[in-house]
């Protein structure tokens, strides 16, 4: 029953990071590549560094999938 | 940007450094931030409630440990997420704030650029309308009037021409008021609509005549049925001269100064010749074949400005019939005698071609650029403009563009839209150096004062010239490289 619960939270996790890098792959398209300026520029890059911290939230919630998916097993 | 000490900066747009971004694409991201904000938070509170079917009892009883690093995990993303949501909602309303601030500015600067110039169209067309009433024709009346204007003024004494002009230079910003009214007073929508009537009716009234262009090897006449486009050197080598190819951007636009000499000119040389000399012949133009020392081929069109005046479909066909068709859209003669001038020296598929032109000689090239015929033949990779109308021309996505512009220089603002740097199009505003050319009519047209700025841009290092001269490098002067050159010579048959 543990081990079930595990995968069942495992794969709502692993969903969830799925649709995070979705999201943080989404926010690295949106400033095209071909701005510049200062407001384009630190616009561009506060995305940029968003998409990054995403990133590291779909890695922790995978991290999260993984715990989950041990649990119950020998 | 990049500009050297003491003298005015390079004002690079477009090419590897990018360009400014566009209202449109500011409104756009702030309405594609603010919905990421959304997703960002309810992605939060489902990392968070994620944990949320472990049944905690049993789990804890069986590992604790890894229960505690699973709710752990869940929270440190939610948090993420959470504060990233926060972050998003505020870039995307700062953005929002900077475009509406964009505006209002922009708004403003039309008010006072085009909002005076307007009310002065109103009254001039209350008058062409009024005429309209009284006498038929009136438009083709207002231009053959505006004609005699021009050779009025051109036939002024020289104090009064010096002071006109003078007026002129001193208000650049005139000339693209005067372009922007000059379709509300014709009752046109647009520039190119404009020209376009004024193409018809000068070609009705015989002032403007675009009349076929014959297409001649220098120093031998080739035959042909006079009236058509009539190919030269067939044998694709018999007048071509050994020479050097050129260095850097200076150097392109310093040969096409001189397209009669077989050698390219030395820095300032031309300042020291008096007036006229070793200056292009009528409707020359030059065609480079540089070879590198891996024997690759590449070629250089040099294409001349406006040589003539008139129009009147007699002279050079690089003229103002041809000035005229050229903002209108229209095919021109000296367009397809470029072609073919082109196609004739032997170009083969794959060699690349950079063209180059100054003043009406930049819109043909950027114009070729995109001509399909010619593509069909010729890999056209390049175009260099100096002080040319060509914001409203747009060479096919690849074509590497250079175009240089004096911010008081007012042919480049005669096709009355603003320059358009892209990744492929680099455009360099500067203000023009003081020189010889002082004494000239529009002195920051001159093409000496190009030379002098593509001098500036070679010395650039801003990273999108960088970027532009290794475009050009297999055009230009290196290690190995050798060249030979062949011109030819365009003239009108007066044929209609």
């Amino acid at each position: 029953m543990v081990e079930g619960r595990g995968q069942e939270v495992a794969r709502r996790c692993l969903r969830a990071a799925q649709e995070v890098e979705d999201l943080a792959s989404r926010l690295r398209r949106l400033p095209p590549d071909s701005w510049v300026g200062p407001t384009a520029v630190a616009a561009g890059e506060a995305v940029l560094a968003s998409s990054r911290r995403l990133v590291a939230a779909a890695d922790a919630l995978r991290r999260a999938a993984g715990d989950a998916g041990r649990l119950g097993r020998p | 940007m990049t500009g050297a000490p003491g003298s005015a900066a390079l004002q690079v747009a477009g090419g590897a450094t990018g360009v400014a971004a566009r209202l449109d694409e500011l409104d756009a991201l702030a309405v594609a931030l603010a919905d990421a904000a959304t997703d960002c938070a309810s992605l939060a509170a489902r990392a968070v409630t994620a944990a949320g079917d472990l049944d905690l009892g049993p789990a804890l009883l069986v590992d604790p440990g890894a229960v505690a690093t699973v709710l752990a995990g869940a929270a440190e993303a939610g948090g993420v997420l959470c504060r990233e949501s926060g972050r998003l909602a505020s870039t995307a309303a700062a953005v929002a704030a900077t475009a509406s601030a964009y505006r209002a500015r922009e708004a403003a600067v039309e008010t006072v650029l085009v909002g005076i110039p307007l009310v002065v169209a109103w009254r001039l067309r209350s008058l062409v309308g009024t005429w309209s009433l009284l006498l038929p024709g009136a438009v083709p009346v207002t231009v053959v009037a505006g004609a005699g204007a021009v050779q009025l003024a051109r036939s002024a004494p020289a104090p009064v021409r010096s002071w006109v002009v003078d007026r002129v230079v001193a208000h650049p910003f005139a000339v693209d008021a005067t372009v922007r009214v000059l379709p509300g007073v014709l009752g046109t929508a647009d520039v190119a609509t404009t020209a376009r009537l004024l193409a018809g009716l000068g070609g009705a009234t015989g002032l403007l005549r675009e009349t076929p262009v014959r297409v001649e090897a220098v120093g031998g006449a080739v035959g042909g049925a006079v009236g058509e486009v009539v190919p030269c050197g067939e044998d694709g080598a018999a007048d071509a001269v050994p020479g050097t190819p050129a260095t850097g951007v200076a150097g392109l636009l310093r040969r096409g100064q001189s397209v009669a000499s077989w050698r390219e000119p030395a820095p300032g040389e031309h300042d020291t010749l008096p007036p006229g000399a070793d200056r292009p012949e009528r409707g020359q133009v030059r065609v480079d074949r540089v070879v590198g020392a891996d024997g690759r081929v590449a070629w250089v069109v040099h294409v001349p400005g406006t040589q003539e005046w008139d129009g009147d479909g007699r002279g050079s066909p690089m003229d103002m019939a041809a000035n005229v068709g050229l903002v209108a859209g229209t095919p021109t003669g000296v367009r397809r005698g470029v072609a073919t001038a082109v196609v004739r020296a032997g170009v083969r598929p794959g060699e690349p071609v950079l063209l180059v032109g100054h003043s009406q000689g930049g819109m043909t090239a950027t114009d070729l650029a995109a001509d399909p015929g010619l593509r069909r033949v010729a890999d056209v990779r390049a175009v260099v403009t100096a002080g040319s109308p060509v914001a409203g021309r747009t060479p096919p996505p690849g074509v590497t563009v250079l175009a240089l512009e004096h911010r008081d220089d007012l042919v480049p603002r005669l096709d009355g839209r603003r320059a358009a740097p892209d990744r492929d199009r680099v455009v360099v505003v500067t203000d023009a150096p003081d020189g010889p050319w002082r004494t000239d009519a529009v002195p920051a047209h001159s093409s000496g004062a190009y030379v002098v700025t593509a001098g500036r841009v070679d010395a650039s290092t801003d990273p999108s010239l960088v970027a532009v001269r290794e475009d050009l490098a297999p055009f230009l002067a290196r290690e190995g490289a050798t060249c030979t050159t062949r011109q030819v010579v365009l003239t009108r048959t007066d044929r209609r």
